[in-house]
């Protein structure tokens, strides 16, 4: 594990390292974003006891779990860097509006009532007692919330801001332990360092104990001059970044087919045009999630399947085939100005498919063949399968199939259930890495029952009218990929775990296309 | 103008049906140091915070000289009186001398900010005066100089009253409050407290109201003692007037005990 993961390290260090900076950032502007609001409020709730309601509504909004608070800001603030800054800031402000609000609670009244009969406007006694003395809360608080926001910014993955989560939901959606580990790893390291040199601050800025250093060190003009020089020269960094160069927002859904094809894309169109391409790898919640991004914005392109396209964006009642690409194509312009290019190739929709040995026993090869010997096999599919529409109950009844059993299993438990003969016949994805090189036969949808579901590049109209030549750079993908070359690709990092992007590369280059 | 620095016309005070206060009236002498005494809870507190508004009471008014404190701007009023209580109430996170210059450096920084454009003290002069002034105030109280710059806590209980005092005066008061500055520490300590506050008082003769519920404190401290019995004044008159003159039984109590040293002390028993 330990080598694994040095490996990873070594050979993947760009990756990490910029996950690690994109990290730092998100958690940073939301650290600073919490301070400054969570004081603010703190205040305003200890020296208007009327607004104590504010700290009741800090807590309800704290109680709402993460993943929840990140869909409910998408409508508002979209998908990307800003819903995760803001989710992040708002959770920080519990912890600063509590301790503000104790800290400046918990000083002995006498105190405060001896620096206003001294004559102390109320602006004063909160500047020069009030704060100073409840330093100490207010910095553990920071403390606290600084970790916490550290760790939580691990999930802003999940709703395309980058950072180390995207290392971590990775690992988890390729089945990639290293990987969910090294994400770890980082995001512990980050928190405890920055949490150590907020110990050291907390030590100088304690009550009565060399307080005085710290306010010197900021009247010192050169550390201040040097403050400003490096916040000046990130900001022109950042600038210079991205100026000139147009940026491309690419995005991917959360599994390994979709990483590969971002990737691919990505290097494509960097190769091609002076584009600069910003790529939000694995956005969870899938199609809508994404979809919302592109409408507002902050997606240009990604890669949808047509299947879904129809059901779950346009939600068409019946199930899709391809004659229908031409309606999915105009029903897009038309609703969301968006528009669909030519398929990749490959199709990842359902299968059936049945060891190679009991295909050989009963001499099968579509589904039909299915039929006079189904009431002596098990049947095994995901749990979400026998709910479906284009699941197992329509499955069965357009086919006329009455298995022996059915067994509900994980997705990544399928192949072993098939492995060990626990089951005999399987529903899998066409792309299933897990599929290249298994033992399985797949039977032919001789009744076409289930809908397709091609790969296409869908691209924002915005984005289209302000660069056409797009078009017949991501074309030159179009008709290249085959089912069975990303069944290949996808068993290279399922199973091999190789970086997708290695693998993307490596089938560029093979076509030649880079 | 009027011989009194501070009136008290027909107030009163009382917290739900708890009456404080039920009616006072009293007046206090230019230059005076009044003591104040009564057992706790008699009210004597409430007076005196009612003389800088940290206490308001229900009914009458106050004048300080002649003009009524409501019609005072609450911030100057307190300003110009200084204020010193009983216990540690130094501020925890301020050296000694931020402590003790914590009035004038206030008035400082609201002249900076109310007069940009006038002619003000330069931060040179006014530091260079702040640390002779500082120098004095501590004299005045007897701690050194080296006290400066410690912290509040690295200080004992005597230490830290006698900054107390040094606070109080620290911007020259005209009027000083003080509610049982030296309720908390030792009798020889105390004896010393209250000798340098004498001194104090002998050299700048600004008007002292000072609250205590040592009659041995009160009647040593005081040019007129101030007797308060729930809320009433049982008797005001100066300390022999009290030994000799009880008005009431309250007061007989009261300087029982003291009458018993006096005569200790010049062998009549």
């Amino acid at each position: 594990m330990l080598n694994e993961l040095l490996t990873m390290f070594a050979t993947q260090s760009d990756f990490f390292l910029g996950l690690t900076i994109e990290h730092l950032e998100i958690s940073i502007v939301s650290i600073i974003m919490a301070i400054i609001i969570g004081l603010g409020l703190g205040i305003t709730v200890s020296e208007y006891p009327k607004n104590k309601w504010i700290l009741t509504l800090v807590n309800i909004i704290y109680t709402i779990p993460s993943i929840a608070l990140l869909g409910f800001l998408i409508p508002v603030a979209g998908v990307g860097d800003t819903n995760a800054i803001i989710a992040l800031t708002v959770y920080g402000l519990l912890p600063m509006v509590r301790n503000t609000y104790t800290g400046i609670k918990t000083i002995n009244p006498e105190i405060i009532e001896a620096a206003r009969g001294m004559g102390s406007t109320d602006k004063q006694i909160l500047f020069k007692i009030k704060l100073p003395l409840a330093l100490p809360h207010i910095m553990s608080a920071i403390r606290n919330m600084t970790v916490m926001t550290i760790a939580l910014a691990g999930i802003a993955s999940f709703i395309g801001a980058g950072g180390l989560g995207v290392a971590i939901y990775r690992g988890i959606t390729t089945n990639n332990i290293t990987l969910v580990v090294a994400g770890s790893i980082l995001i512990s390291i980050l928190a405890i360092g920055i949490d150590l040199i907020l110990a050291g601050i907390e030590r100088i800025t304690a009550v009565g104990h060399s307080r005085k250093k710290i306010g010197n060190l900021f009247k010192n003009k050169k550390v201040i001059a040097i403050i400003i020089i490096l916040i000046v020269g990130v900001g022109a960094y950042e600038v210079y970044d991205n100026l000139g160069h147009d940026t491309i927002h690419l995005a991917s859904k959360s599994f390994t087919e979709q990483y590969i094809m971002g990737y691919m894309l990505q290097e494509l169109i960097e190769h091609d045009t002076n584009y600069k391409v910003a790529y939000s790898s694995g956005v969870s919640g899938g199609s809508p999630t994404i979809q919302r991004g592109m409408e507002k914005g902050d997606f240009d392109v990604y890669s949808e399947y047509t299947g879904v396209g129809w059901m779950v964006i346009l939600k068409n009642p019946g199930l899709y085939n391809e004659s229908m690409f031409d309606t999915l194509k105009l029903q897009y312009k038309d609703r969301y100005n968006e528009t669909w290019l030519n398929t990749y190739g490959f199709s990842n929709t359902y299968e059936i498919a049945v060891p190679n040995s009991v295909a050989k026993k009963y001499n099968l090869k579509t589904i039909s063949d299915l039929v006079p010997v189904s009431n002596q096999l098990v049947f095994g599919a995901e749990s979400d399968y026998f709910s479906r529409a284009d699941g197992y109950d329509n499955l069965t009844k357009t086919y006329g199939l009455n298995f022996k059993d059915t067994m509900d299993l994980d997705v990544n438990l399928k192949y072993d259930a098939v492995k060990q003969g626990k089951i005999d016949v399987v529903e899998v994805y066409a792309t299933d890495g897990r599929l290249y090189n298994s033992n399985l036969t797949i039977l032919k949808d001789d009744k076409h029952f289930f809908p397709s579901y091609y790969c296409c590049p869908v691209i924002s109209g915005k984005t289209l009218a302000k660069h056409p030549d797009l078009i017949p750079v991501i074309s030159k993908l179009s008709g290249k990929i085959s089912t069975k070359d990303m069944r290949y690709m996808n068993y290279q990092v399922d199973v091999e775990k190789k970086d997708p992007k290695q693998v993307a590369h490596n089938f560029l280059v093979s076509r030649k296309l880079v | 103008m009027n011989d009194n620095i501070i009136e008290f016309h027909n107030i009163s005070k009382s917290y739900g049906d708890n009456v404080i206060i039920p009616n006072l009236n009293l007046n206090i002498k230019r230059g005076d140091f009044l003591t104040v005494i009564g057992s706790s809870g008699c009210g004597k507190t409430t007076m005196l915070k009612m003389i800088n508004r940290l206490i308001t009471p229900d009914k009458g008014e106050i004048l300080i000289n002649g003009k009524n404190i409501k019609d005072i701007d609450v911030v100057k009023l307190r300003r110009q009186i200084g204020y010193s209580i009983q216990g540690n109430m130094l501020f925890p996170h301020l050296t000694i001398a931020e402590n003790v210059y914590y009035v004038p450096d206030l008035i400082r920084e609201d002249e900076k900010n109310n007069h940009k454009n006038k002619n003000i003290e330069s931060d040179e002069a006014y530091n260079k005066n702040k640390k002779e002034k500082l120098s004095i105030l501590m004299k005045h109280v007897g701690l050194d100089d080296s006290f400066l710059n410690r912290f509040p806590h690295e200080l004992s209980g005597g230490q830290q009253q006698r900054v107390g005092i040094a606070r109080a005066i620290a911007a020259e008061p005209k009027l000083l409050l003080m509610d049982e500055p030296f309720g908390a520490i030792d009798e020889i300590t105390r004896s010393q407290l209250q000798k340098q506050l004498k001194d104090i008082y002998n050299q700048f003769h600004q008007t002292i109201i000072f609250v205590t519920h040592d009659i041995g404190e009160a009647l040593f401290l005081g040019q007129h003692v101030l007797v308060i019995n729930h809320g009433v004044i049982d008797q005001y008159g100066t300390p022999s007037d009290i030994l000799n003159n009880p008005a009431t039984d309250f007061v007989k109590k009261l300087c029982e005990r003291t009458r018993v040293l006096i005569d200790k002390k010049n062998n009549k028993i």
